[in-house]
């Protein structure tokens, strides 16, 4: 608490105890957002609750404590700001039907997401080996983001931020013709106009990151592109691990970089209802058993570490299994661990249908080996 | 009268009394009578053992999980800090879920709340479980109506340390005036942070300390919160590689700790740590005789479908009230979780 006079104490001891036991509930100054060097001068100055700052002015305060109007201004501003509200679990319930997920054209794989595919508002993270289809996936993520709503779709367009330089127009190009193509057909209603080819092309928003400053001051100022284009609805990272997996001595600080990037982008999956796609690589880590009668191991684990895995919301691993592309649900808060299979074609991501030949062994009769 | 160097009661308390005198220009007396008021205004009075005895006798929560309960001494204690921490998908959110359940439907009036930092509450899922585990069959028949129980839950959806520090100060400026309030958080019993190591780790570094400071501020406040209200507060932490093993675990093969480093194994009163129950834990106990472990176990429901569960253990790492180094295996899978005692 804070006396502006020593007079204060010649009050009698029970109105002091009443204005003590008033400011203690209040909340401390020490919670707010400032630079350590302010938070000292605050308290030095007697400020400890943020009661004893609001009867205050940003001029009176820079005066008092000795820092800048601006600094002051931005103090109070904090402690007048919108309020978080917290909501029940009904009116979630109601707020969680109403997204609509995005449809990775693999039937199974949808069911496997929770019916309808990959879900908006939560940090989706697929894991592979290279060449499992991941670049594919989100190609083919992009293009289904803006199937119209009267097809059931989100309507919305797509951020691609391209880490690999993997992003090929034309491939994802072939993927949007097949996408559309395959829409005109299953549709009772004449093709939307609004879905061609270039629309669908103008709407994917590309940006190549070179290195991992790159990618961090992209995602900082991510806020900004996504309140001037309100309808993007999905964001995808291909891949996340490339640029953390080099030139990193400090681990400690790349994990804070991580975390620090997976808060933002879980911020921005809430407050603007899109869905963050990222993908990662795999890793080979060696499980040093330290006994006898056990004997060492080396499994293939997705990339950048323990802590990485705790940031994503729901985690896919895609492996090779018989020749068959599969995908494993191992991490998720609402689905159960499954596993399904699918296939990459020309036309995109589909459903594994057994008489299908799939890459390899379409590649081996081909070229007869 | 207070331009220099005095400013709040507490510079009375730790400047010299001489000091005060010159610079104040006060009798020895006067200075003797202020600083008598101070001490009168801080003072803790003490309290008997045996009043602190019968505080404790407040409601248990239970996780919905004997094995569990076992290892808390019967379950959240109000008042208290409990940490889940573990490795990914082990079940820390499920087990989060399942208290949460467990609460809202041992009583009409129960309130929780979950403050979610990391997106992973489901309110579709928790309607699932309510509905469908056989867990809730009891409270189902008892008549609790789905909207009831969905209306109970509170979540405030938080992703940074100030946005959670601005939150629970709202909600304990609600809950002191109740009058103002239309009573969402009156009767809350439990709350749920999920995952307190997403919000500290950007912050959280060798050098940094503000990171940690700002870890015991929230600490603080909350076991205050918790203390007055009777608030059981849970905490899901994360976990970290731990080379070559954790040291506190009891198993030998445990190779991840709990995140957040050392200060704040300080904070939480009970910690359990959940792995994954990998083949060569299970050899090392059973040579030492334990042999009721079970690889996946299929467990068939009340509507006669059989859903495969997998194992996990959970331990003790700390303990306040209760022993460490303790341990049991629960079931996880489809909409269930159980421990082998609930199953006998």
């Amino acid at each position: 608490m804070r006396n502006k006079n020593l007079e204060l104490l010649n009050l009698d001891n029970k109105q002091i105890v009443t204005l003590l036991s008033l400011n203690m509930s209040a909340r401390l100054v020490s919670s707010l957002n400032l630079r350590p060097s302010t938070r000292t001068k605050l308290q030095k100055a007697g400020f400890q609750t943020v009661k004893d700052l609001q009867e205050t002015t940003p001029i009176e305060l820079s005066k008092e404590i000795g820092i800048s109007n601006n600094e002051a201004l931005n103090i109070l501003q904090q402690i007048k700001k919108n309020k978080i509200r917290s909501i029940s679990a009904s009116e979630a319930l109601q707020q969680e039907r109403k997204l609509c997920p995005i449809s990775t054209s693999c039937e199974a794989m949808d069911q496997m997401l929770g019916g309808r595919g990959v879900p908006i508002g939560k940090i989706t993270e697929f894991c592979g080996a290279p060449g499992m289809g991941k670049t594919q996936l989100g190609m083919q993520l992009c293009v289904n983001v803006q199937i119209p709503q009267n097809l059931s779709g989100p309507e919305g367009e797509a951020i691609f931020i391209d880490t690999e330089g993997s992003f090929i127009a034309q491939r994802a190009a072939e993927i949007a013709r097949a996408t559309i193509t395959n829409l005109s057909e299953s549709s009772v209603t004449e093709c939307d106009p609004s879905m061609n080819f270039e629309v669908v092309m103008s709407k994917i928003y590309v940006s190549k990151v070179h290195n991992c400053d790159e990618l961090i001051a992209l995602i900082k100022v991510l806020d900004e592109f996504l309140q001037e284009h309100p309808r993007v609805k999905l964001v995808v990272i291909d891949s996340i691990a490339f640029h953390f997996r080099q030139q990193f001595d400090d681990m400690a600080l790349r994990t804070r970089l991580l975390n620090g990037l997976a808060q933002d982008l879980n911020k921005f999956a809430q407050s603007y209802e899109l869905a963050v796609v990222l993908f990662n690589q795999m890793t080979t880590k060696f499980i040093i058993s330290g006994r006898y009668n056990l004997k060492d191991q080396a499994a293939l684990v997705p990339a950048l570490g323990e802590s990485w895995g705790h940031q994503c919301t729901n985690r896919i691993v895609l492996y090779w299994r018989n020749e068959i592309r599969c995908a494993q649900l191992v991490k998720s808060p609402s689905l159960q661990e499954t596993t399904v299979h699918y296939q990459i074609n020309s036309n995109g991501v589909r459903d594994y249908q057994a008489d299908s030949l799939n890459g390899k062994r379409r590649w081996e009769e081909l070229y007869d080996i | 009268m207070c331009q220099r160097s005095i400013k709040k009661e507490r510079d009375i308390l730790f400047t010299k009394e001489d000091d005060i005198c010159s610079e104040r220009k006060l009798t020895q007396q006067e200075v003797g009578e202020l600083r008598h008021k101070v001490i009168s205004c801080y003072k803790v009075s003490p309290k008997r053992g045996s009043d602190l005895l019968e505080m404790l006798q407040t409601d248990v929560l239970s996780t919905g999980c004997y094995g569990i309960d076992e290892l808390l001494q019967g379950g959240l204690h109000p008042g208290e800090i409990t940490e889940i921490s573990g490795e990914t998908a082990t079940g820390k959110t499920q087990l989060a879920f399942s208290v949460t359940l467990t609460t809202i439907c041992a009583n009409k009036h129960n309130k929780v709340l979950f403050i979610d930092t990391v997106s992973t509450f489901s309110a579709e899922r928790i309607r699932t479980l309510f509905l469908e585990s056989d867990r809730f069959d009891h409270s189902r028949e008892q008549g609790m109506e789905e909207d009831d129980v969905m209306n109970r839950i509170r979540i405030a959806k938080c992703f940074d340390v100030y946005a959670v520090m601005e939150f629970i100060e709202d909600m304990r400026d609600h809950l002191e005036n109740k009058e103002k309030d239309d009573n969402v958080y009156t009767n809350i019993k439990l709350i749920i942070i999920d995952s307190f190591a997403a919000i500290f780790s950007p912050l959280l570094g060798v050098t940094q300390t503000q990171g940690h400071s700002l870890m015991i501020t929230l600490t603080r406040i909350l076991r205050n919160l918790a203390k007055e209200y009777n608030i059981a507060v849970l905490m899901i932490n994360a976990a970290i590689a731990s080379k070559p093993n954790n040291p506190i675990s009891v198993f030998s093969s445990t190779k991840s700790k709990p995140s957040l480093g050392m200060s704040w194994t300080f904070m939480p009163d009970i910690q359990l740590y959940l792995t994954h129950c990998i083949e060569d834990k299970i050899v090392i106990k059973e040579n030492e005789g334990e042999n009721n472990i079970q690889q996946d176990y299929v467990y068939t429901n009340r509507k006669k479908i059989e859903v495969i569960m997998k194992p996990r253990i959970c331990e003790v790492l700390r303990s306040r009230n209760g022993q460490m180094g303790k341990w049991c295996i629960f079931y996880m899978g489809g909409n269930e979780l159980f421990t082998h005692y609930d199953i006998l």
